[in-house]
């Protein structure tokens, strides 16, 4: 392991690390999962980059928002698989610096998405929340971008029709 | 009458809401730490103990033929046999 690449991993996580945090917490909830989701990627990426598994196919950030996305969704299925939803998400301490009003957000938006399937969670909140493209979601999930449609058209079916009922 | 909030108007005020969630202070130096010094997986341990289990797996089929060699069951035989060949010298 060479200090150039420490320190060159060193610049990319500071960049990255703002925009990838706000994606685990809008997916997972919680401030608090969305650390342990984004440390586990990084580490994750870390050891692609030292086994030559990054092919720089896609773009870096690209990569890191899918590692960072399919951390996510395994987080996701662990807290139901526990039976903790964004409601119960609510003992959570806001992380230092962090409003209480964000906390709230990020627990609404938990229990809003939370029955949804994880690959539909995911797309929505890169599409309506990180405000990506289906050809940039296709490549974060690793599907078509007729799938991302598909599963866009039934989140958000689901999500209206849950508001029209109350 | 309460206006019911409508799809758009939710995901437009959660978006804005959670625009400004930041990583916690130390977070950068925590991931450095656990990269430049990680903590071994549950695989690592698995396979550390599997090493050390495959110790004793080794060992015992070695064991036996020492010991069979020792009591000479069936080396004597195979001795016998070699040496009664006619071209041996």
């Amino acid at each position: 392991m060479g200090t150039g690449d420490v320190q060159a991993f060193r610049e990319i996580v500071a960049s990255t690390a703002p925009a990838l945090f706000r994606l685990a917490a809008r997916l997972t909830g919680s401030t608090q999962e969305a650390e342990d989701v984004l440390q586990d990627s990084y580490v994750k990426a870390w050891n692609a980059i030292e086994q030559d598994r990054f092919e720089g196919r896609a773009q870096l950030e690209t990569w890191l928002y899918r590692i960072v996305t399919n951390t996510a969704i395994d987080a996701l299925r662990s807290q139901r698989r526990r039976g903790r939803t964004g409601a119960s998400l609510s003992a959570d301490t806001p992380a230092a610096g962090q409003a209480a009003d964000t906390g709230a957000a990020l627990r609404e938006l938990a229990t809003w998405l939370g029955d949804l399937p994880e690959d539909q969670h995911a797309a929505i909140v890169l599409k309506e929340l990180e405000g990506m493209t289906s050809t940039e979601i296709a490549t974060v999930l690793g599907c078509s971008e007729g799938a991302v449609e598909q599963k866009l058209v039934r989140a958000r079916a689901t999500l209206r029709g849950r508001a029209s009922r109350g | 009458m309460v206006e019911m909030e409508t799809y758009d108007d939710r995901m437009k005020r959660l978006g804005e809401a959670t625009q400004h969630v930041e990583p916690p202070p130390g977070f950068l130096t925590k991931v450095m730490a656990s990269v430049e010094d990680p903590e071994p997986s549950m695989w690592d341990v698995l396979l550390r103990v599997g090493r050390w289990a495959l110790v004793p797996a080794a060992l015992t089929p070695a064991t036996l033929g020492l010991v069979l060699l020792a009591t000479g069951s069936w080396f004597d035989d195979a001795v016998l046999v070699a040496t009664s060949v006619e071209w041996l010298p």
